[in-house]
């Protein structure tokens, strides 16, 4: 009745003709992704390493070989002051926003019953609303004008406006915390609801008390998830140039927005492209760091 | 007697127990390890009521089992005992006191969950020690009891293991020995060998046997398999749709079920739809039946299991007697199972006889004391 | 472990009752208070573009849609919005195309390494927009393509695709292969196979996948501001007017935005949740269709009787 498929054909018969055919077929069937991935995967990123060890003469690249954009990074003063500053905000925010995320997780994964896909929905929604418009609100907020200080005066517990809220470091870690809460939030929840309801009543069944059972269970198993969010968070928020430029001012300047500057008004492209790796670097620094520490042998069945 | 004396004086977990095992021993009617009131519960948004307005008392030391199939309420009732669900109406009491609304955590009850819930980022050994370890027994007294306890279930030898390098066997001993370490007062199973093969299952039924027999606590023992329950129990209940049909010894509920349902659900029985006619006298269809006394409704159904009903010449003595004509016969290895027809009404019997084929005549007949009255269809 | 001092007296319990009770209080504020947090900046934004008042701030100076009439009278403005939706219509074309034929590839090709191609793939959608913009920009520069429309739908599809990939990835591994298999065996071939069975099965699952790419697409501003030639997109215009000079007309371009986005997210949304639920109930989408082939390789598995049997 069935009609014999090619692959049951090769799997009857196995001549050479027919693997090599075999081979071939496939590697046909990935050209595709492989031509995908080597233009916007591969190439991107080699192009980025090389433009940051080519030489730049006055915005026109010579393609000679050289490590002085690195050496004249880490020799500038600025640039290492922004490097501190941009792993202060960025790990700042970050903690936070896991510190806040992964409570909320466990509360809603654990309290929530049947409402918890729509109370964890609720919290991923913002994602899906534009970058811009989430951070440049919190000018509006915490401007020298703005909801914070107006909401403040009218309760009467400031008499004047207060400018500490924006253009400094804290505008720029609220704003980055909010961002990445979404995220960390997503990675935690994803964790912590593969585990099992029965886990939390083998545990209370062994007698421990509900703290127990978050120490001793609960943590050891979502802990990856955690550190899968904290190393979204860490990169998203390391590479930002978005919120520092709506809300940072000058105290809040990071990394991202030299970028910005070497490749626009700057003119250095290798400059730029050196940074660029720096941040990327970063990035996959934490996330090899993170992988490292939060290998989990178990498997939740 | 005096070894096994001293095995359990060996197992520190039985010293918490002495005192009302030697209450027991005193002669005091045993008290009721577990005893639900009138425990109905309704699961949120349901019509339907998982366990309805069931009523049970389990003493010291019982094999107690609930059989029933799947959905009848067997994990609900366990659960409402281990204190994971509340009952909606109705009260839980242990050991004599109210504790319904006590966290299972703060319960002495042990449960062995049915896909065993090891905790997969724990060895063996620390799931084994973690109730120790929760109860705040000291460190150096864990090591040794956590030895003991895996040596109990042979499994000392995978100590270092995780739980996912384990087979499923293997698994059910860690977990039982992790549910029996802290010597609770009762310890709930939930279907524990429905996830192993057969060769398993019977290995383990013996198993706990042994362990119930070595360690003298309560089980209570949820299974659908209607040969596992009837194998280890003191005490049975069956369950249908939430609540007890009965509520008996094993080989009372095979001899005399109390209604149809448990007489179709235990073994394989023939159920007779009968009227009354006189006296002991009764029709089932066509065909005149004798009963063992006079029933007390005109309407009722009789049970009557192949195995009471004899073959041949064996049955010329008996007051029930038929010639009927064979339908259908079913090899069964040792036996054959031969579905007989009589008048209207269709019989299954048991033959050794492995002549008989369809369209032959056999005579079969059964003493009326081996037919039991289960329902009364009508007043 | 005596019992009897396990059991709680009535003091006990109504002192943890008590406790209970202010517990669940002070967790149900903390999460209200998350949930007001991420919600306070577009409320804030949709109170402003009301607000009859050029400068942002309490109290109200009362309602207004002149914002709103501003916007529509703004050409710059509804060019950048034009030019926006042909990038996302574009780019999520592309993305869908490339997105289904990634995830049958990486569902069929059972082999060693379809992780690494996943990942691969998806290296732009967790990149930092900032990384994929400038790396895009100077492979761009070196093939002499000058920043436009083009380079823009590039950028976007490049972390469109892994979306729109995963999210059939994730619908594929749920499907019943049976039906596959059904179709193959009545005799319908690869193609024909493809077209009328696994197709209109993906087909709820890739159409919300294209919504929620069209809405990251509308509102992305990392990588395209880079990308970007002299025509703007609206995130890239927005953040011009941001910078220098601000109107509250922009509150009223945001929330428009943010709007459409949320419509077009619980449309997707809605329809993951339908899919997702008729293929967890045993109906596959695609049952009319193999059945209109005769495939029907799913039989009504026999009732089975539990415990012994009855007779009579
Ligand atoms: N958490 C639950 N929510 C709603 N209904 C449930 C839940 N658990 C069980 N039920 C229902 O209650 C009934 C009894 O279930 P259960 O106690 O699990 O039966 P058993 O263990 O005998 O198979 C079933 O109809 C089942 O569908
Ligand atoms: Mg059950």
């Amino acid at each position: 009745m069935s009609t014999i498929t090619g692959e049951q054909a090769a799997a009857g018969e196995v001549t050479s003709p027919n693997r090599l055919w075999q081979s071939i077929k496939k590697f046909l069937a990935l050209s595709p992704a492989l031509v995908w991935i080597f233009v916007l995967v591969l190439l991107p990123n080699i192009f980025l390493i090389l433009y940051s060890v080519w030489e730049n003469d006055l915005g026109t690249i010579s393609q000679n070989w050289t490590l002085d954009n690195y050496s004249s990074l880490f020799q500038s003063e600025v640039f290492k002051t922004l490097l501190k500053r941009t792993l202060i905000i960025s790990l700042v925010s970050t903690t936070i926003a896991t510190l806040i995320a992964y409570p909320l997780a466990y509360v809603v994964v654990t309290k929530f019953g049947r409402y918890k896909t729509i109370a964890a929905l609720l919290i991923i929604i913002p994602l899906w609303v534009s970058y811009l418009m989430r951070v440049f609100a919190w000018k509006i907020i915490l401007g020298e004008e703005g909801v914070l200080n107006g909401m403040l005066m009218s309760l009467g517990i400031t008499d004047k406006p207060s400018e500490a809220f924006l253009y400094s470091t804290t505008t720029v870690i609220v704003a980055l915390t909010y961002v990445a809460i979404p995220y960390i939030f997503l990675s935690t929840y994803t964790a912590l609801d593969r585990i099992p309801r029965h886990y939390y009543e083998a545990s209370s069944d062994c007698g421990a008390s509900p703290w127990g059972t978050f120490r001793n269970v609960i943590w050891p198993l979502s802990r990856p998830g955690v550190a899968v969010g904290f190393a979204i968070g860490f990169v998203l928020t390391f590479g930002d140039y978005v919120t520092p430029a709506m809300v940072g001012g000058l105290e809040g300047t990071m990394l991202g927005s030299i970028v910005l500057q070497e490749f626009g008004n700057a003119n250095n492209w290798p400059m730029g492209a050196g940074i660029g790796v720096v941040i990327a670097g970063a990035g996959l620094l934490v996330l090899a760091v993170v992988s490292l520490f939060t290998r989990l042998d178990a498997r939740i069945e | 007697m005096a070894e096994e004396r001293e095995e359990t004086e060996l197992n520190t977990a039985t010293t918490e127990r002495q005192e009302p095992s030697a209450r027991a021993a005193t002669g005091e009617s045993a008290a009721a390890v577990v005893e639900l009131v009138g425990v109905t519960k309704t699961y949120p948004g349901e019509e339907e009521s998982a366990v309805a307005d069931v009523d049970l008392r389990i003493r010291e030391g019982e094999f107690f089992s609930i059989l029933g199939s799947s959905g009848s309420g067997k994990t609900t009732t366990l659960r409402m005992i281990a204190g994971f669900e509340q009952p909606t109406i109705g009260r839980v009491f242990l050991d004599g006191n109210d504790a319904t609304d006590v966290p299972p955590y703060r319960r002495d009850v042990s449960t062995v969950f049915q896909n065993y819930a090891l905790f997969p980022h724990m060895k063996v050994q620390a799931n084994v020690a973690y109730p120790l370890k929760m109860s705040g027994v000291p460190r150096r007294e864990i090591g040794p009891r956590v030895k003991e306890a895996l040596e109990r279930v042979s499994m000392a030898e995978y100590a270092k293991r995780l739980p996912h390098q384990l087979s499923g066997g293997q698994r059910q001993r860690v977990a039982l020995a992790r549910a029996l370490i802290r010597g609770p007062r009762l310890l709930l199973l939930d279907e524990p060998l429905g996830a192993l093969d057969l060769k398993l299952r019977e290995e383990m039924l013996f198993v706990l046997k042994r362990l119930q027999r070595e360690v003298g606590i309560t089980f209570i023992y949820v299974t659908h398999d209607q040969g596992e329950a009837l194998a280890m129990s003191d005490l049975m209940a069956v369950m249908n749709k939430g609540r007890i049909e009965q509520l008996a010894t094993p080989a009372e509920i095979y001899a005399k079920p109390a209604t149809s349902f448990v007489a179709g659900f235990i073994g394989k029985t023939n159920l007779l739809s009968c009227r009354h006619v006189e006296g002991n006298r009764a029709e089932a269809g066509s065909v005149p039946l004798i009963l063992a006394e006079d029933p007390k409704q005109s309407q009722f159904t009789l049970s009557v299991r192949p195995e009471s009903i004899l073959i041949g010449t064996d049955c010329h003595s008996l007051p029930n007697r038929f010639v009927a004509e064979v339908s259908e016969v079913l090899f069964l290895g040792h036996e054959r199972e031969v579905l007989a027809k009589i008048g209207d009404q269709r019989l299954m019997v048991r033959s050794q006889d492995l002549t008989v084929g369809p369209g032959d005549t056999i005579e079969f007949g059964w003493d009326p004391k081996e037919a039991v009255i289960v329902e009364a269809t009508g007043g | 472990m005596g019992t009897s001092e396990r059991t709680p007296n009535n003091r006990m319990k109504a002192n943890s009752k008590v406790v209970k009770i202010v517990l669940g209080v002070v967790v149900g504020v903390a999460v209200l208070c998350v949930y007001v947090f991420l919600y306070a900046p577009m409320m804030v934004t949709a109170l402003f573009s009301v607000n009859d008042s050029t400068i942002q701030t309490l109290p109200f100076q009362g309602f207004t849609t002149k914002w709103y009439s501003a916007l529509f009278n703004d050409e710059a403005m509804k060019s950048a919005i034009y030019f926006s939706l042909k990038v996302a219509a574009v780019a999520v074309t592309v993305s869908a195309v490339a997105g289904l034929g990634f995830a049958l590839l990486v569902h069929r090709l059972q082999m060693r390494g379809t992780g690494a191609l996943q990942g691969l793939i998806a290296a732009p959608l967790v990149a930092p927009g900032l990384v994929l913009g400038i790396s895009l920009l100077v492979v761009f520069r070196q093939a002499n393509v000058s920043p436009g429309f083009w380079t823009i739908v590039a950028g976007h599809a490049a972390f469109i695709t892994p979306l729109i990939m995963f999210i059939l990835i994730q619908r594929l591994k749920t499907a019943d292969p049976s039906l596959e298999q059904a179709s193959m065996d009545c005799g319908a071939g690869y193609i024909r196979t493809f077209w009328h069975v696994t197709l209109p099965g993906l087909r709820v699952a890739l159409i919300a996948g294209c919504l929620l790419g069209f809405t990251l697409s509308m509102d992305e501003i990392a990588v395209t501001f880079f990308l970007a030639g002299t025509e703007p997109t609206l995130p890239v215009y927005v953040w011009g007017l941001l910078r220098f000079g601000f109107t509250p007309e922009v509150n009223a371009a945001f929330t428009l935005i943010a709007g459409g986005s949320l419509l077009l997210l619980t449309f997707a949304g809605l329809l993951l949740y339908i899919s997702g639920r008729r293929q967890r109930a045993g109906i596959p989408n695609s049952i009319d269709q193999a059945e209109g082939l005769g495939a029907i390789g799913v039989s009504t598995a026999p009732s089975t009787t539990e415990g012994g049997t009855r007779t009579v």
